[in-house]
């Protein structure tokens, strides 16, 4: 009676025990000042399956963003941030996003990722990209091999779920993010999305990188603006 | 022969008791402050950068908001530099599949029988052929290496191979009777130039010094770089 007793005890101190340790990171996010909004992840987040948001783009506001290449033509819905993205966070949902083919946006102006499916955005992350003497190319690739487990022997770093995208080494890969780090032409991710990204692109999936134009935006909604009134 | 202390056992009884109490506190106290972070609201943050007031165009304008911002200043690159890394107009985006590197290809074989004939093109010395073979006008007569004249009859290159019936006057045999085969691709000479031995050297020298440098470096605790 009385070991079992003991037994309980310890057990249940040792749960308690467990159960901070697994909250530490979470308390320590909080402490770092990182306000997250509604759907978004921090890199070592636990997805919480009950924040989530779409917002619904309307035909102008897609025709507007695909002219200034901030996303490909067709886009119906994007996921409601309402708030900047900082250096390792992301968003994904794939919750309303039908089935249907992936489609990958880098937009380096703005650094930042969108995958889409079947015209609906399930993620956006910041990423990092390639330095001013090692630009990331522009254009539209495919992704032409995936790797879960790879090491760079030129750089001598793990680079996990790497999607190369050229011939020449580029691709799209797990990496530390922060503000003042560029790649060495590579699109680093975040940890936790590049795994959700590696999971749902094959080879063969689009990835376009532009550099959005501020000034098409600025024009397309100008113009859209005068129309209305 | 295990005696059991009553009094002790309490104690740790106790103890673990006390443990576990802490423990389920501490659970408890993580699960509230989760559940309230879970439902509090998250403030109203102001939109940096790009700023559209209609709200007609609200979705798009969050969209773009979303970013961090434009790059700043980045750290220098650290780590190895790709050889090779060419201007980015060279790169094109997708290379298609078909377009595949084979290892080696040869070109259209450049010496054909009439070529030769014809004196388009000059032959070349077949060192590992057989004897008597009729190549175009121009006669087999010219040294390999060395100083034999035109004269010689024979030449012989170390390894005992034996070229072709010579003589000044040799017409080549009357050139395009059968015989053998033309080489397709310029033969090397079994012994190799002085100049070949020069680079060779040369060569030689530069791989040991570019050794040296590496080793010197890698040693030298001042060229250490930062991973």
């Amino acid at each position: 009676m009385k070991h079992s007793l003991l037994g309980l005890f310890i057990g249940l101190g040792l749960t308690g025990t467990l159960f901070w340790l697994n909250a530490e990171p979470e308390e320590q996010a909080d402490t770092a000042g990182i306000d997250l909004p509604d759907g978004l992840q921090p890199a070592n987040g636990v997805h919480d399956e009950s924040l989530r948001g779409r917002a619904r783009l309307s035909p102008t506001e897609a025709r507007i963003a695909s002219q200034a290449k901030l996303m490909p033509p067709g886009v119906q819905s994007v996921l409601a941030i309402e708030t900047s993205l900082k250096h390792g966070q992301f968003a994904w949902d794939e919750n309303g996003a039908p089935q249907g083919p992936i489609h990958i946006w880098v937009d380096l102006r703005r650094q930042t990722i969108s995958v889409f499916r079947a015209g609906h955005e399930i993620g956006s992350a910041v990423i990092g990209y390639g330095a001013n003497e090692k630009q990331t190319p522009l254009g539209r690739f495919e992704i032409l091999s995936k790797h879960r487990h790879y090491r760079s022997r030129k750089y001598g770093a793990d680079m996990p779920y790497a999607m190369f995208i050229t011939r020449d080494g580029i691709a799209l890969h797990s990496s530390v993010l922060q503000p003042r780090h560029a790649t060495h032409g590579c699109v680093g991710l975040p940890d936790e999305f590049s795994r959700r990204l590696f999971d749902v692109a094959g080879v063969g999936t689009v990835v376009e990188i532009w550099r959005s134009d501020t000034q098409s935006i600025q024009r397309g909604l100008t113009a859209a603006q005068a129309s209305l009134h | 022969m295990r005696t059991y202390r009553p009094q002790s056992k309490r104690g740790l009884l106790l103890a673990a008791a006390a443990f576990s109490l802490v423990g389920v506190a501490v659970s408890y106290h993580q699960e509230l402050m989760g559940w309230a972070s879970a439902h509090a609201t998250q403030p109203d943050k102001g939109h940096s950068g790009f700023r559209q007031t209609d709200t007609t165009f609200q979705t798009l304008s969050d969209f773009i908001n979303r970013s961090p911002g434009e790059r700043g200043e980045t750290d220098s690159l650290k780590g190895a530099f790709s050889k090779g890394f060419g201007p980015l107009e060279d790169r094109s985006p997708v290379i298609p599949r078909s377009q595949r590197a084979l290892g080696k290809v040869f070109g259209p074989e450049p010496f054909t029988i009439e070529a030769v004939q014809q004196g388009l093109v000059p032959p070349i010395t077949p060192p590992f052929t057989d004897v008597g073979i009729p190549i175009g006008p121009i006669p087999l007569d010219q040294p390999i290496s060395g100083s034999s004249g035109p004269g010689t009859s024979a030449n012989t290159i170390p390894g005992s191979v034996i070229l072709g019936p010579n003589g000044p006057s040799s017409p080549g045999g009357g050139g395009g009777e059968g015989g053998g085969e033309i080489p397709s691709r310029p033969s090397v000479s079994a012994v190799p130039e002085p100049s070949a031995w020069a680079l060779l050297l040369v060569g030689f020298f530069g791989a040991g010094f570019a050794l040296r440098k590496a080793k010197a470096e890698k040693d030298d605790p001042r060229q250490m770089v930062g991973s």
